[in-house]
């Protein structure tokens, strides 16, 4: 990175490693390049030590801090309570009313067509049959053994 | 609003509808016979419903009687169709919007005079809109006789 071979001692001598730092001392004060590389180093060790920097509270602060931390604590969570209680009627509501419609509706399923529950007849030598054709009509049909009947 | 009154309302709302007063029934009672035409004939009036009796064998059909029957809930009306033929129509129940639960008997004069009345058929159905239902094989002489019935509302 940089072109002065002395810069691996300005960084040892930067970082305190060095028992006698004259010798790095002198030739940062000839080398224009490792003057300038002291001096990133410099910066970027201030910065770093802004960064991790904690926010102290003094101690003046402190009761306010502790009132701050039960009041939230303590106070009752305002605002979706009453919404939670409204969605939980309704929900309680549209399952009595599914309840109901099931109750209610169960069984009376629309037909395609006419349809025949039972027959009978009166007539000694009478059959009855039914059907549906795929047009929707039903019919009931009575078949007699003899030809006319009456 | 309260869960109580709430449901009382959804309740109200979907209950079963009380059934109308009465139920309309077109009833068509026609003479088929077979007289080895090469085409069907049907008398004015009845060729509307050719549809409906296109997978008969008879190739004529004339019309014996047509009238609109209007039936009260829970109660037999009677309809003379002619020829000794009586129809019985009691609608029951008002099962969904277009189906009714409705029974029907036909009943023929006795040939005794004195005698009871011969039921040639009763049948309990569910008739539903538009939907027709017939009624045949009823011998009327050397023909038939067909009972064409539709609820119209």
């Amino acid at each position: 990175m940089y072109g002065c071979r002395w810069t691996k001692n300005v960084e040892r001598w930067f970082d305190g490693e060095l028992r006698d730092g004259s010798a790095v001392e002198r030739h940062v004060a000839q080398c224009p390049q490792c003057r300038g590389h002291l001096a990133s180093l410099d910066v970027m060790r201030k910065a770093s030590v802004a960064g991790v920097r904690a926010d102290s509270i003094a101690d003046a602060q402190f009761p306010a801090f502790l009132a701050g931390i039960r009041e939230g604590v303590e106070a009752p969570r305002r605002g979706h309570r009453r919404i939670w209680a409204a969605l939980s009627l309704t929900a309680a509501a549209l399952l009595v009313a599914l309840s109901f419609f099931v109750i209610f509706h169960e069984g009376h399923a629309p037909v395609d067509a006419t349809v025949v529950e039972s027959y009978s007849t009166g007539l000694d030598s009478a059959t009855i049959t039914s059907y549906s054709s795929d047009d929707g009509v039903t019919t009931v049909w009575v078949t007699v053994s003899k030809e006319d009947v009456w | 609003m309260s869960l109580t009154a709430l449901t009382l309302a959804i309740a109200a709302l979907v209950a079963t509808d009380p059934p109308p007063p009465s139920a309309t029934i077109s009833v068509v009672a026609l003479r088929a016979s077979t007289e080895g035409r090469a085409t069907t004939y049907y008398d004015p009036g009845i060729e509307v419903i050719h549809e409906i009796l296109d997978d008969l064998q008879f190739d004529t059909y004339r019309k014996f009687m047509a009238v609109t029957v209007s039936a009260p809930f829970g109660e037999v009306t009677e309809t003379r169709l002619g020829g000794g033929f009586t129809l019985y129509v009691e609608p029951i129940s008002k099962d969904a919007p277009d189906c009714v639960r409705m029974v029907v008997s036909l009943d023929m004069a006795p040939k005794k005079p004195g005698d009871p009345p011969v039921n040639v058929v009763k049948t309990t159905i569910q008739a539903r809109t538009d939907k027709p239902f017939r009624m045949g094989g009823i011998k009327l002489g050397k023909d038939d006789m067909l009972i064409v019935m539709t609820l119209k509302s």
